[in-house]
């Protein structure tokens, strides 16, 4: 869902970096130096599953797990896909410094809209607050990087259709595997689900 | 899937300041992606780039993931209305954007970069935090992917609802474990007086090299902008 470098326009990225600052900012003043570890390796496996082909159909997509980061890390979800993109961007040339920015803000938001839409839902409903966030969050996100690729070129616009038409059904699945991971942390963590500050 | 290290065989700038090749690297960067009149400028830091970190291997393996977006593009943008010059322009800006990455940060390391943001002022915890994800990312590498491997090697045609439970319960448990293991490794740097900072993020002194090396690059990006932008050309 993040965009390379080199595509967006100069204002694009600079007011992706102004928001990503502010993020940051709160982020990390929400995130005490003892949930680092915590907030670090959470990061790094939902980085790792995020590479991960899982089958749909004849064919297989890889998740984004942003409603994931949002239900178990809050707020601290931005620090950590901070990261996780600057990693990702470094150690996979997917995305790079300069659109770190734009990423981490569009991301940063999708993993926010989870968390805020599942603390919507009442207590008994936790299933369906995780797939509405899984869902939401992958809305919220294609819908910023569209927005991102329209406001930087206008020829840009058929690729950003493309990628919000295609995070339709990824939606769909974000949603129903956030459920069905949700379901088995309540079990074992049920402190960690829609918890975080 | 395989995961690169951050590091490069061959470093040619080995003796320059960290912070003075992370910020020497984003000038670089942001004259590359913000070219516009003359896209085949690029290559003139591309190619000579290119040949200064010889292991060609290495730098096409990173390139493809690159690569991908601009296979996206070429389909979409003329599907658009768009030319394919905006295509190649896209697909040059990308190239020569990894291709500095390469050449200036990546073969920094993790302690290495680490250092240089810290030098640069930047928040500690998020340098905390960039260590530890990074250290932790290759431990859980290994817990994330054997467990798909063996739900691969077990089950190779499941259905897909039944393949969605099967990486469900390895993503959550994979979750589930790096929680617990998040309190053990707090304790562990509790007790060896980590206090917010670690210990590896050391401290580097500025040499005349470094100033040269950075106005090297100052000049290269400005002189790139305004060859592009033709105002050089009015001088």
């Amino acid at each position: 869902m993040h965009i390379s470098e080199g595509i967006l326009s100069a204002p694009v990225l600079a007011a992706g970096w102004g928001t990503a600052v502010l993020g940051l900012g709160v982020g990390l003043k929400k995130t005490p130096t003892e949930k680092l570890p915590e907030t670090a390796l959470v990061s790094s496996v939902l980085f790792l599953v995020s590479l991960v082909h899982v089958p749909i159909g004849p064919s297989s997509i890889h998740l984004t797990i942003l409603g994931l980061a949002g239900i178990l890390l809050g707020w601290s979800a931005i620090p950590g896909l901070f990261i996780a993109l600057l990693l990702q961007g470094l150690l996979l040339q997917f995305g790079g410094l300069l659109s770190l920015g734009v990423n981490t803000t569009v991301m940063g938001t999708a993993a926010l809209s989870a968390y805020g839409i599942g603390r919507l839902f009442p207590k008994k409903l936790v299933l369906a607050a995780a797939f509405a966030g899984g869902f939401v969050a992958v809305m919220a996100g294609s819908a910023l990087v569209t927005l991102s690729l329209f406001l930087s070129s206008k020829e840009l616009f058929t690729t950003a259709a493309l990628i919000f038409a295609a995070n339709l059904p990824l939606a769909v699945v974000e949603g129903v595997l956030t459920a069905l991971c949700v379901e088995f942390l309540r079990r074992l963590l049920p402190q960690y689900v829609f918890k975080s500050a | 899937m395989y995961l690169n290290r951050l590091e490069c065989n061959h470093d040619i700038l080995k003796s320059v300041d960290p912070r003075c090749r992370l910020s020497a690297g984003v000038m670089l960067i942001i004259a590359a992606v913000n070219m516009l009149r003359f896209p085949l400028l690029l290559g003139v830091i591309g190619i000579p780039l290119m040949l200064l970190l010889r292991d060609i291997k290495i730098v096409f393996l990173r390139l493809i993931p690159a690569n991908l977006f601009c296979g996206m593009l070429c389909i979409t943008i003329p599907l658009g209305g768009g030319g394919f010059n905006t295509v190649i322009l896209y697909t040059l800006r990308i190239n020569a954007a990894a291709l500095i990455y390469m050449l200036f940060i990546i073969p920094l390391g993790i302690g290495g970069l680490a250092s240089a943001l810290a030098a640069l002022k930047t928040p500690s915890k998020l340098v905390s935090l960039l260590i530890l994800t990074y250290r932790y990312l290759f431990v859980m590498y290994e817990r994330v992917f054997l467990s798909v491997l063996s739900i691969r090697l077990r089950r190779p045609r499941q259905t897909m609802v039944m393949g969605w439970r099967s990486y469900t319960a390895v993503f959550a448990s994979a979750l589930a474990s790096a929680v617990f293991r998040s309190r053990k490794v707090y304790l562990a740097m509790e007790t060896r007086g980590f206090d917010g900072v670690f210990p590896i993020t050391r401290s580097f002194k500025w040499k005349a090299s470094d100033t040269f090396a950075f106005a090297a690059a100052l000049i290269i990006s400005i002189g790139l902008l305004l060859i592009d932008t033709r105002l050089l050309w009015n001088i």
